[in-house]
């Protein structure tokens, strides 16, 4: 097994709102290895962003206090200064998002963001500079000159995301945290950008962090998966092990309530009752997916159960026997 | 009115637009019908026309030419007097459900506003009316005097559906209705839009992007690409043989959620703009079948099993 790029340890993010203090990411571990694609998926509010924004220090003000320890290589990101995350930011770990629209800035042509990366980190100018983005813009599959004259309007959604890959990749980062980076686009455009992400790895051997609401998603790029409720993880697995054999009854409620296209009729769909809890900064009494869970039983109220190491590289936060659980078709 | 009429029938149906001095033909020369009690998924990629062509259909957006027919009446071209009676008809619910109720209405004054409005209820009944529709869509009456902020996004979205139901509609446009919520709470919204149809016998037309909800949901479907479907088939004829090359690349696409990756080949470019559609069949640019007929001629809809293809290859 090859050292991990990203170790993170009892990672703890809490807000204090004027009414009171939400604890948005519990104890979270994890590690990325290089040239590894990780999914972290859950629901809204789960703590899957917060999480990855934690690692990059990116929380929107008033900043979330964090604890715990987020180790980068040999360097620790918990606590340390603006400037030492500079250093980071972008040249190591980058990121794209959901929308590219908004994280590219409307005023400035393409060649003017692009150049703007390259000037700040690489000390990049000129036709020194035109030449490396034009490679990066093959890599990404725009060819040519002519985009790097168009504002970020005059392209299509799909392009835009490409273009934010590009401008993710400038630096050569050892890690690319990607933030539902397909969520809002058409399924054909998505397929494009999920293959444009794996072939990414497989050439650069970049780790990816890659946060998802999507399982069929998960299934098409991660090589590892850490599901997230309510600001925990409650289960980790090799993804083909996950969604076969789901070890966590959330995990399974998930699975059972997405209408499957492969599926006459959709397969059953099996809604999961209620709502997730709200989150506050006491210690949980019992287990967090209890009231919603379908396997609940006696027990289940008996404190929280702790991250289980349930064999094969596996965890899992639950207490019902691994026989019970059923395997899926 | 004959008992095989169908509900709605959309006939050669265009919604033009200008632009920079463009003609965008986001909806051009569409054929429908729906009948009661059916739910017919309108499915494509942004920008195909299924949101124009529903916002067509209950008058915001202006019709070019061609007509539409609830129950044999035709509800298109009609002045806003003359179109009002239909309006109750068919009920319109968006993706966004906190965009579309009145942040400063409490949910029973969001309720009794189209119940009153409609002569569905008078001032002395409305409460009663108002805590009936709430416990048809599975909230708790006694929530009728809160704001839409201190609702989940599912429970909002359940709203929404009370509100269009207000006025006891015999069609519901369903605008991405599930698009935004988590998928937990997508089932139960799917579910509990089953349940109404069976209980009223109301018919759907279902947008959304979604195959998966499509699958789950409805009984035919119809494909769009560049303003015109391309395939109108029974929902199973058309996953497990889907028959246009447009519709095999959209279901190609999907990510499934299974312990093998698949190998396959992403459809190449992306949705020409409708202000220029490419010539002959609007998708030989993309298209891996394509042949010399496709880009000169214009295929029509060739009937298929369960439906029609508009394919040459189906002819």
């Amino acid at each position: 097994m090859s050292e991990e790029l990203l170790r993170i340890r009892e990672l703890s993010v809490t807000f204090a709102t004027r009414e009171r203090t939400v604890r948005a990411v519990e104890q979270v571990s994890f590690d990325v290895r290089p040239g590894e694609i990780v999914g972290l998926v859950g629901e809204s509010g789960c703590g899957k962003s917060v999480t990855s924004l934690s690692i990059l220090g990116l929380h929107e003000q008033p900043a979330g206090s964090v604890t715990g320890s987020i180790r980068l290589g040999e360097r620790e990101l918990v606590g340390a200064s603006t400037k030492a995350l500079r250093e980071v930011r972008g040249n190591r770990v980058s990121m794209i998002f959901q929308d590219p629209l908004t994280s590219l800035n409307p005023y400035l042509r393409v060649e003017e963001q692009l150049a703007e990366v390259l000037d700040l980190h690489l000390a990049l100018r000129g036709p020194a500079a035109r030449a490396r983005m034009l490679e990066i813009l093959a890599q990404v599959g725009i060819p040519g000159e002519e985009r790097l004259r168009a504002y970020p309007h005059q392209l299509s959604g799909g392009m835009r995301q490409r273009i934010c890959i590009a401008m993710a990749l400038l630096c050569n980062p050892e890690l690319l945290i990607a933030d539902e980076p397909t969520t809002m686009l058409d399924v054909t455009i998505q397929a494009q950008i999920l293959e444009l992400l794996r072939s990414l790895r497989q050439q650069r051997k970049m780790s990816i962090l890659f946060i998802t609401h999507d399982l069929g998603v998960v299934s098409e790029i991660c090589d590892r998966v850490i599901v997230m409720y309510a600001g925990r993880i409650v289960e980790q697995a090799r993804t083909a092990d996950l969604l076969l054999a789901p070890l966590h009854p959330y995990t399974e409620a998930l699975l059972r309530s997405t209408p499957r296209v492969d599926v006459p009729g959709g397969g059953s769909l099996h809604p999961i009752a209620g709502l997730p809890p709200r989150l506050s900064a006491k210690k949980l009494e019992e287990c967090a997916f209890l009231p919603r869970c379908p396997r609940a039983r006696e027990g289940c109220n008996d404190g929280e159960p702790a991250l289980d190491n349930a064999g094969d590289e596996r965890l899992r936060r639950c207490i019902v026997p691994v026989a019970e659980m059923g395997t899926r078709s | 009115m004959s008992h095989a009429a169908p509900l709605l029938k959309v006939t050669d149906l265009r919604v033009h637009f200008a632009s920079e001095g463009n003609i965008i033909r986001a909806v051009d020369g569409v054929d429908l019908e729906l009948r009661a009690g059916e739910t017919l998924a309108l499915v494509g990629e942004s920008g195909c026309g299924k949101s124009t062509l529903a916002r067509a259909l209950v008058g915001l957006n202006p019709i070019t030419s061609g007509a539409a027919e609830l129950n044999g009446r035709t509800i298109t071209g009609l002045t806003r007097a003359a179109a009002r009676p239909f309006r109750r008809e068919l009920q319109l619910v968006f993706q966004d459900p906190y965009a579309s109720l009145n942040p400063r209405f409490t949910i029973a004054q969001t309720l009794a506003e189209p119940l009153l409005l409609h002569d569905k209820a008078s001032r002395r009944n409305v409460d009663d009316k108002v805590c009936e529709l709430l416990a048809q869509v599975g909230l708790d009456p006694e929530l009728r005097a809160r704001y839409p902020h201190e609702f989940s996004g599912g429970q909002r979205q359940r709203i929404s559906i009370a509100r269009a139901l207000a006025v006891e509609p015999s069609l519901l446009l369903c605008d991405e209705v599930t698009s935004a919520l988590d998928v937990s709470i997508q089932a139960q919204i799917l579910d509990l839009l089953r349940s109404v149809q069976q209980k009223r016998g109301l018919s759907y037309l279902f947008i959304t992007h979604d195959l998966g909800v499509v699958r789950y949901i409805a009984h035919r479907v119809a494909v769009m690409y560049v303003g015109q479907i391309v395939e109108l088939r029974d929902t199973e004829s058309l996953f497990e043989a889907p028959a246009h090359p447009y519709t095999k690349a959209l279901l190609a696409s999907i990510p499934r959620v299974s312990s093998k990756p698949r190998a396959r080949e992403p459809l190449r470019g992306e949705v020409p703009s409708p202000a220029h559609p490419p010539s002959g069949c609007r998708f030989h640019p993309r298209c891996s079948f394509a042949f010399e007929r496709c880009p000169k001629e214009y295929p029509d809809l060739y009937p298929v099993s369960g439906g029609s293809s508009r394919c040459f290859l189906n002819q």
